[in-house]
């Protein structure tokens, strides 16, 4: 019935400021039933949007919010020591067991910018942007295994099958871009993350709102490149072809359908042309490059945060990163907190913070939200996993840091607080599902009115959870 | 009171008129008016619930208590809620039923109706007189459906056909239903399709391939009454009529070839698939194959077949990653199997009541966990190495050998048989060696030693007794940390050759020990031993260690771990508290000092879990070099050994000797040998359902608020309360749940069946949401079709094949689908269906198309899932970085070009064919899928190698099949691709573009590496050759290319 409903808005156009309301975009078209009729979420903004489109940094794996931005002095005064009783009574631990020690930070942080915000020495490049960002220090969500938690963390659900929050937002606001997808997913780091392509599905919304994976290897998107031997002449001939004989078609049987798949064939081909060339950042100056620390032809996070601020320049609605590698278990020495952190950290610190720069300077930032961190925290305990003697720590759900900019949102705040040892959210306690909620209204959208009917309920993407945090709103 | 109840007739005269018919409504009134005749007034007569007592819950209680909301849990629509159990109604005592005590109390905010006045008196009266009276209520089951019940819980029955004007049109009663709503909405049906769009039509409906060319002259060329039936009936036979009708089918069971999760590992069930296949065109009537699917395990003789069926449930996703609490894995598969049972089977969202009671539909969430209940009474299995940590997650596994391979098992089974029995037999070699092992045993056991001269000393406060058995018990201080120094004296002059460690028991022990932390655990980091003469007892020489033994230990704290010099290692006993273990170290060399030893033997506890001290041990040590040995053999073996002399010598003694017996060896190879032979056998295996063993009822825990870390109350199973109970007497089992989803009872299954076979023909259901017919879903666009579906479907048997012979005989279904500007514009969406709908077909049937008219596809049916084309990279998800890790093998040869039904289907990295035409990942139970069209999608069709290789095909064909000139090639591959003959404009088009393309060919270059590319799908080098030079075949290709991506060969017309 709902569906019905839907299909009967099929000429009602949303209402959205910015958007070039004679273009078809592509997600518009994307976000067609077959029937060609629309089967958008929204007809128009519930607030003021502040933000028009978002950068998610996703760092799988949980990065330590212990080592990065959350120094904690008691911490470092119980180094070593055996962990109080009350922090593990009747707790769930992935790893850890018995009475396990705490681990002060083997890092150094020191004040920085305007705010005075604490880094630590392992992001150098990120304390120079700190006055642009607001922390959320008391983050806290409800999985601690990694798949769950990744897919909790885009979808708002631990298990599989619920849109995630790219879908929801291109099935709420469409798309600004004729030629490229409006949800981009970008993958860089050990592999893809654990919660695997659910992490950008849409659910039980129509398969167009699913992120398009853009590829560093082979086509950038799936059987973008023509055929070997089949020039770009070649191919816009036989489109023609295509469309001419559809035409054909369309005049028989009357079928509007049939104009739908006409333009999609058109799209297609835009997009061969408009994808790659937007993926070459090798015609990029080298200011750029120095910026970024970025190399053509490799698979890095800092090309992908270099072609992040491409996207959204060219009206990409949400572009999510994932960088794979931030279980630091302290099971191995890529996997601790001395040798496997640092390079971490040197892999993302100077591409996030020049994204935040140069989106800033081209005056994006405004209408940009970026959003960075993990699936979860870790514990102030070292793990010591089988007797291990690295330093590592284990999934902590129950805190963890996470920073957003632009888009609205408040710089050079920081919000909530642990306990005296980082490992409980104390103050202003903030849920995925809240993170969640305020995102959606930076960008314009009432978080409990963004709903698609699915087996008998309306559902959302804070499920019946979810509040503004206003503080972060400027 | 007359006032009351007149104005409630005017809201069941309302809600009649809104609900079904306005009969209805009247027959309702009409037993109200024997109500008002027999009812109150007379005082002496029983009551009756239905008209005394129900209208008065209803007009007073259940807008709180009813199905919508369920205030303090208490409900009062459904006799088997209404809670006689806890109180609220003692029949005969309405003084001790609280039902009947609030309704009179004195202080209003006691009182119910809450915020409202009180009941009139004579109501009170007349439910104080009920209870009295025995409060007699009909079972659930007598519960005669309302006026004011939902639709879809009325059990439908044969509606009259309708009148209607133009009844030549008709060809079945179905165009009845559809003609009428036509003409009241002022609508005519369209002309009927012409015969080569039905053809194709009707092909790819019941087989899911398109027609051959002969099969579309044939069908042209006869004229007779009956040649569309012959059609039908001839695809109904089809054995890909099975292949088609599995996939919708298969979407609802959520087959997959994988676990999904994080490791998504690979799993084998694809022999339910080709169960699904083979019932479809097997015809296995609806019931049963709802019965073997749900419970076929529990049918009596249960077949093989029956027990792969099982595997719809068994399709769930099973998640192994590390730190996963098994059981609360097995809850959430235990609440996808309820919501997907009620999905497929009633067409309802049980699944919305596992939190709280269902908001709009009249399911609590008690019905919720009564309907798990008949599912949580299964088998679990511990599956692979990582699976739940040990502990039991999956589902069980069914060998399945094929003929050959059950002859082949079965003989070497009757190998292994006679080899067992060989082994078991006794001999007198075997016997004599026997002796001379047992008597060189018992020479070891007897070379161990206790120390009985021990004194214990702590580094930390800990203080030791003895026990009268000589261990040493530690008392007193318990440190996070210790280390024992243990000082034992030896008589003994001759060589000592190792030490032996007993943990054991004691009662004064936390957990009886043998340890002292909390948990009776204990873990030793270091242990170190010094010997001096007795005579000199300062003279310490260190003694080196090795050959660690140990009883007990996992892979990261064993006996060796005690002579690494790292503290955060060494040796426990894991989760065995309470029990006795030992350790034991041999000497590199004897210790042997003329009138004995002393020994300090170190006991370093170091680690990071504290207070882990040993708490209870015993020191011996060995006068035989050997002696280690004994300490290797199993405990039970070890015990008879360590007994005094002359007991009988238990089995197990005899038992651990053949298996080393040196005359046995032999035989043990051979044994090994056909064990081989039966693993390289490779017997495939399926997953299934098997009921735990036991009569009890199934039960399972309720819930609070859906979570599982919320365990209730036990309930049992049971159906829910909205729907008819289950037959009295019955086991409230799975194969009861079964029975009962397929009863004539049931008001749900038949429609939500047909519903959804309705949706595969026309695009949409008669009821849209076909996964929802509660309240929420959409209305039926034509409600009495649908009964008469369902009661057909029901009355001929559940007979799947007939009722689609049914719907594709009816004028309806014929019908064109060319879209008048009338119709678009009066009805879109095409629910009144005057004409046929239109639509770009499924994944699956899309690559079927292809594969057809290319003159590859593979009529091979079944079988483990396969590889096409796909492109590098797409598998490269979490854990597949390993070497072991499960790789996209393409395959050659007739397996590159099966059936989309067989591609492989890994659930965290679909095949992108299916991603990108909205084909489900078969995570959860996919009811619908909505159809986009994408740009993504153009891309998929014009630039994947797979679809490539099939134009290459297609190609070739046009040129071997087609004719001598381009004309007729180009005209034969339309054709081909779109079932219609070629227009002269279209060929016109066509030609151009050759003519283009091939000119750049010669021009620019390409034809080399196109051909090359597509090699795979070439007819072979004499097909090749026969379309002409290389230019010749690569601008052929590209025609073959845009055929495969016409909008008339994707959509079904």
């Amino acid at each position: 019935m709902d569906h019905q409903r839907r299909m009967q808005r099929l000429t009602r156009r949303h209402l959205l400021a910015g958007t070039g309301l004679g273009a078809l975009a592509l997600t518009d078209l994307m976000s067609r039933d077959a029937h060609g009729k629309s089967v958008r979420g929204l007809e128009g903004l519930h607030f003021a949007a502040k933000a028009k489109s978002v950068i998610f940094l996703f760092m799988a794996g949980a990065p330590s919010q212990l080592d990065l931005f959350d120094p904690k002095p008691t911490l470092q005064l119980w180094n070593g020591k055996p962990c109080p009783e009350e922090l593990i009574r009747g707790e769930r631990f992935a790893f850890i067991s018995g009475r396990p020690r705490l681990l002060g930070s083997p890092y150094k942080f020191a004040r920085h910018q305007q705010s005075g915000r604490a880094v630590s020495e392992l992001l150098p490049h990120f304390a120079k942007v700190v006055d642009d960002v607001a922390m959320i220090k008391s983050m806290h969500t409800t999985q601690f295994n990694h798949a769950p938690a990744q897919i909790f963390m885009n979808t708002g659900h631990q298990i599989v099958g619920r849109p995630s929050m790219g879908s929801w937002l291109t099935y709420g606001l469409g798309s600004e871009n004729q030629d490229l997808p409006s949800f981009v997913v970008m993958l860089s780091g050990d592999a893809a993350p654990d919660g695997g392509k659910s992490c950008w599905g849409s659910g039980y919304l129509p398969t167009s709102y699913q992120g398009v994976e853009f590829r560093s290897k082979g086509d950038p998107v799936l059987f973008l490149s023509n055929p070997n031997g089949v020039t770009p002449e070649a191919r816009r001939n036989t489109i023609d072809t295509i469309k001419t004989l559809n035409g054909y078609r369309k005049l028989d049987v009357r079928d509007p359908e049939i104009d739908t798949r006409i333009s999609a064939y058109e799209m297609a081909y835009r997009m061969q042309t408009s994808v790659p060339d937007l993926m070459d950042i090798s015609k990029e100056p080298a200011s750029t490059h120095a910026m970024y620390g970025t190399n053509p032809g490799q698979t890095s996070f800092a090309n992908n945060c270099l072609l992040a601020r491409k996207l959204v320049e060219s009206g990409v609605r949400f572009v999510q990163l994932f960088h794979r590698g931030w279980d630091h278990h302290g099971n191995s020495e890529k996997g601790d907190l001395v040798h496997g952190l640092p390079a971490r950290c040197k892999e993302v610190d100077q591409a996030m913070s020049a994204l935040v720069t140069d989106l800033k300077q081209r005056g994006l930032l405004e209408t940009t939200l970026v959003v960075w961190g993990g699936e979860f925290g870790r514990t102030p305990m070292n793990e010591e996993r089988g007797g291990s003697k690295l330093l590592g720590r284990d999934h902590n759900p129950k805190a963890f840091t996470m920073w957003v900019a632009g888009g609205g949102v408040k710089p050079g705040i920081e919000i909530g607080e642990t306990d005296e040892f980082g490992y409980r959210a104390v103050r202003d306690p903030v849920h995925v599902h809240d993170l969640h909620a305020t995102a959606l209204h930076l960008l314009g959208v009432d978080h409990t009115k963004l709903v698609f009917k699915f087996q008998g309920r309306n559902f959302r993407l804070t499920d019946v959870h979810g509040k503004v945090v206003q503080a972060l709103v400027a | 009171m007359l006032k009351t109840d007149g104005k409630r007739d005017v809201s069941v005269w309302q809600n009649g008129a809104r609900g079904r018919s306005a009969r209805g409504a009247l027959m309702v009134v009409g037993t109200l008016a024997g109500l008002l005749l027999a009812g109150p007034g007379h005082a002496a007569g029983p009551l009756d619930f239905k008209t005394a007592i129900e209208p008065i819950f209803e007009a007073r209680c259940w807008s709180c208590h009813g199905a919508d909301a369920q205030r303090g849990g208490m409900r009062l629509d459904v006799r088997s809620q209404a809670l006689y159990d806890d109180g609220v109604i003692v029949p005969g005592k309405p003084e001790a039923s609280s039902l009947f005590r609030l309704l009179v109390a004195e202080d209003p905010l006691d009182r119910m109706p809450r915020e409202a006045p009180a009941l009139p008196a004579d109501e009170i009266e007349r439910i104080k007189r009920w209870i009295e009276q025995g409060a007699p209520w009909p079972t659930d089951a007598a519960r005669t459906p309302s006026a004011k019940m939902h639709w879809a819980y009325v059990p439908p029955t044969l509606p009259p056909l309708p009148k209607v004007r133009r009844a030549g049109w008709i060809q079945t009663p179905i165009d009845a239903f559809v003609l009428a709503r036509l003409e009241q909405a002022h609508l005519s049906p369209s002309r009927p399709a012409d015969r080569e769009t039905l053809i194709r039509r009707v092909t790819l409906d019941l087989i899911g391939l398109p027609p051959s060319l002969a099969e579309i002259d044939a069908f042209l060329k006869d004229r007779t009454a009956n040649a569309f039936e012959r059609v039908v009936d001839r695809l109904l036979a089809s054995p890909h009529y099975g292949e088609r009708w599995a996939r919708p089918w298969l979407d609802l069971a959520r087959y997959a070839d994988s676990n999904g999760y994080e490791k998504d590992r690979l799993r084998s069930i694809w022999m339910y698939r080709d169960w699904v296949v083979a019932s479809m065109n097997a015809n296995l009537p609806f019931d049963q194959f709802t019965i073997e699917q749900i419970a076929g395990d529990l049918l009596p003789g249960a077949t093989v077949q029956q027990q792969i069926a099982t595997g719809f449930h068994a399709n769930t996703l099973l998640n192994e990653e590390g730190g996963v609490d098994p059981l609360e894995a097995r809850f959430e598969v235990m609440v996808d199997r309820v919501s997907t049972t009620a999905a497929v089977w009633l067409g309802s969202t049980l699944g919305c009541a596992q939190c709280h009671n269902h908001k709009f539909d009249p399911f609590s969430a008690r019905d919720f966990f009564r309907f798990m209940a008949f599912f949580d009474n299964t088998q679990t299995i511990t599956t692979g190495d990582f699976a739940g940590n040990g502990r039991p997650m999956g589902d069980p596994k069914l060998l399945v050998p094929n003929e050959a391979q059950a002859r082949e098992l079965a003989r070497l089974e009757r190998q292994m048989e006679d080899v067992r029995t060989r082994l078991r037999q006794d001999t007198p070699q075997l016997t004599a060696e026997r002796q001379r092992w047992m008597q060189t045993t018992k020479d070891w056991a007897s070379a161990w030693h206790v120390l009985e001269q021990v004194e214990g000393r702590s580094s930390r406060g800990t203080r030791f007794t003895k026990r009268a058995d000589h261990a040493l018990l530690a008392t007193g201080n318990v440190a996070q940390t210790d280390r024992y120094q243990i000082t034992a004296t030896s008589l003994w002059d001759g060589p000592v050759h190792g030490l032996k460690l007993e943990v054991l028991p004691d009662p004064s022990l936390p957990q009886h020990g043998p340890g002292r932390a909390p948990n009776g655990s204990f873990m030793i980091s270091r242990l170190r031993v010094f010997a001096a003469p007795r005579k000199q007892p300062q003279a310490w020489q260190p003694v080196p260690l090795d050959e660690p033994v140990d009883s007990v230990g996992n892979k990261t704290s064993l006996a060796r771990d005690m002579l690494d010099d790292d503290p955060q290692t060494g040796w426990s006993i894991g989760t065995d508290m309470g029990k006795a273990n030992l350790a034991a170290v041999r000497f590199v060399a004897p210790v042997s000092h003329a009138g004995g030893s002393v020994f300090r033997i170190e006991i370093e506890q170091e680690s990071i879990h504290p207070e882990h001290l040993l708490g209870c041990f015993r020191l011996s040590i060995s006068t035989k070099r050997e002696a280690i040995d004994f300490l290797k053999l199993a405990a039970p073996v070890r015990a008879y050994f360590d007994q005094q002399p002359g007991q009988p010598v238990p089995p197990v003694v005899v038992e651990h000797h053949r298996e080393m017996a040196t005359t046995l060896r032999p035989l043990r190879e051979r044994l090994a040998a056909l064990e081989k032979e039966v693993d390289s056998l490779n017997v495939p295996s399926t997953l299934v359902i098997r009921e735990s063993p036991g009569t009890a009822t199934p039960r399972t825990r309720f819930r609070e608020k859906g979570a599982y870390t919320s365990p209730g109350d036990w309930v049992e199973a049971a159906t829910p309360a909205i729907l008819p109970p289950l037959p009295s007497g019955v086991r409230a089992d799975r194969l009861a749940l079964a029975r009962w989803l397929v009863s004539r009872q049931n008001p749900l299954t038949a429609r939500v069946a047909v519903n959804r076979a309705w949706e595969t023909f026309f695009g949409r259901g008669l009821v849209e949401t076909a996964e929802d017919f509660g309240t929420q879903g959409a209305a039926p666009s034509h409600p009495e079709l649908l009964d008469w579906l369902a009661v057909t479907f029901m009355d001929g048997g559940w007979d799947q094949k007939a009722m689609h012979k049914l719907i594709v005989m009816s004028a309806t279904y014929q019908q064109s689908s060319v879209a008048t500007p009338t119709l678009l514009k009066k009805d879109p969406a095409n629910v009144l269906l005057a004409r046929s709908p239109r639509f770009r077909v499924e994944a699956e049937m899309l690559r079927d198309i292809s594969l057809a008219v290319s003159g590859h596809l593979s009529i091979k049916r079944g079988g483990p899932s396969v590889f096409p084309p796909q492109p590098d990279g797409v598998w490269e998800i979490p854990y597949n970085d390993n070497p072991d890790a499960p790789r996209w093998a393409t395959a050659a040869g007739p397996d590159r070009f099966r059936r989309g039904l067989y591609t492989f289907l890994r659930r965290s990295a679909t095949y992108p064919l299916l991603t990108t035409f909205d084909g489900s990942s078969r995570q959860t139970c996919t009811v619908r899928r909505i159809r986009t069209n994408t740009p993504l999608q153009a891309l998929n069709l014009l630039n994947d190698k797979a679809f490539l290789e099939l134009a290459r095909g297609l190609s070739e064909r046009m040129a071997a099949e087609g004719g001598p000139s381009l004309t007729q090639r180009l005209a034969h591959g339309f054709r081909l691709a779109t079932g219609h003959h070629a227009r002269p404009r279209e060929l016109r088009e066509l030609l151009r573009l050759y003519h283009a393309e091939r000119a750049r060919f010669v021009t620019v270059g390409g034809a080399q590496a196109l051909l090359l590319d597509t090699q795979a799908g070439s007819h072979g080098p004499t097909s090749a050759a026969a379309v002409g030079s290389i230019e010749d075949q690569a601008a052929l290709l590209l025609i073959a290319n845009v055929l495969l991506n016409l909008d008339a060969t994707l959509s079904k017309e």
